[in-house]
């Protein structure tokens, strides 16, 4: 009967009691119907109240539940313990990269400070007009796969540029929203924003490894986003280059 | 000490255990890349220059290095080794120029052909290599 035993081993940190995280080992039977991760959090909560985990929503909108799920990070609320379990085993882990503040739960605050840093909302300062700015389907079709982010952190936590420089590489999630706005054309401050991502890190530490798309639990494809970035701030460049007669 | 100055002053522990962590495969090649850009720097280029001025002092010299070299197999598995670091970070350095200027796609199973492909391209080439320095 051992094959129905799910063997779960979960990351456990408590500030108050432990010096140093450690890996605690749960035994579960394996539920017939095919549950997700999430579901059976709750499960092992029954067994072990001391177990902390966001969660919110449980369906994949509000973004709580990122957790890394043997190795790749994802929503424990949209998947199913069949698509992950090898040899009926579980290893849940907190976000790569960012300060544990106990178990799964991780302190996103450098996370927020760069999606907060690429002024995530519509700088236009022309007059509105009476009912809303419109945009032909065509210039709406640009925001597809754009907008639809949730900042559950799975894919900057995922990318090892992120974890070297939290603070100065912006990280993939909060470049799809850079560029979210760069593609808006009701955004008219599209220089300023790109000003901003000149520097050497915000936007060049990427370096397209991929791992933001593999872990994206909506699907989105950040890597693609921050190379449309890097050939905006050239033609930036050469726009500048041209009109002034010098090189910035 | 409240729960907030208590997070405020101790010192959190960070979850990056690369050993548990699943990369895909451009992901591995984009590491190793930098690793033999860092092995190039500071061995390739310095022991390669090192011989080559050693054999250009006089046509004894280059003579002594090249008897050397094929009498010797430990000295011509370390060159043979030199020029695949070397090879190695030319292969996924092209691959990633490529990427770059968005001649390759970017997404998920277009990143992947490209690295199988530039593995394979780089062990041809290093079998080639390896008959011809042998």
């Amino acid at each position: 009967m051992a094959k129905d035993i799910l063997e779960i081993n979960m990351y456990r940190y408590n500030p108050e009691q432990d010096k140093f995280p450690y890996i605690k080992n749960y035994s579960i039977e394996k539920p017939a119907k095919d549950i997700m991760v999430l579901d059976l959090l709750h499960l092992l909560k029954e067994q072990d109240e001391s177990i902390s985990y966001r969660r919110s929503c449980r369906e994949g909108v509000c973004g709580s539940d990122g957790m890394n799920i043997n190795g790749k990070n994802g929503l424990a609320c949209i998947t199913p313990i069949s698509s992950i379990l090898k040899n009926n085993k579980i290893e849940l882990r907190p976000l790569p990269g960012l300060p544990v503040i106990r178990d799964l739960v991780v302190d996103m605050t450098e996370f927020y400070a760069q999606y907060e840093k690429i002024k995530p909302f519509l700088q236009n300062n022309t007059t509105a007009p009476e009912q809303e700015r419109l945009q032909s389907p065509a210039d709406r079709d640009k925001l597809d796969g754009l907008y639809e982010c949730i900042l559950c952190a799975c894919c900057s936590t995922s990318c090892p540029s992120f974890w070297w420089n939290p603070d100065k590489f912006l990280g993939p999630a909060a470049l799809l929203q850079a560029y979210r706005f760069l593609a808006d054309t009701r955004d008219l401050k599209t220089n300023e924003r790109l000003d901003e991502l000149s520097d050497p890190f915000s936007v060049y530490r990427c370096h397209g490894i991929m791992n933001c798309v593999s872990s994206c639990p909506k699907g989105l494809n950040p890597n693609k986003a921050i190379g449309k970035i890097k050939t905006m701030l050239l033609r930036d460049k050469k726009e500048i280059i041209t009109s002034d007669g010098v090189m910035n | 000490m409240t729960f907030v100055t208590f997070l405020m002053t101790h010192k959190r522990p960070i979850n990056i255990n690369l050993f548990k962590i699943q990369l895909p495969l451009s992901a591995l090649l984009s590491i190793t890349h930098r690793i033999s850009g860092i092995l190039i720097f500071f061995i390739v280029l310095p022991v390669t220059a090192i011989a080559l001025s050693f054999m250009y002092e006089s046509q004894q010299s280059y003579d002594n290095f090249v008897n050397f070299y094929s009498t010797n197999s430990f000295i011509k598995l370390i060159f043979i080794s030199l020029v695949l670091i070397f090879q190695y970070h030319i292969f996924t350095g092209i691959r990633h120029l490529l990427i770059d200027f968005h001649l390759l796609a970017e997404n998920l199973s277009s990143s992947f052909r490209s690295a199988v492909i530039t593995l394979l391209l780089f062990l041809f080439n290093a079998i080639a290599t390896i008959r011809i320095m042998l």
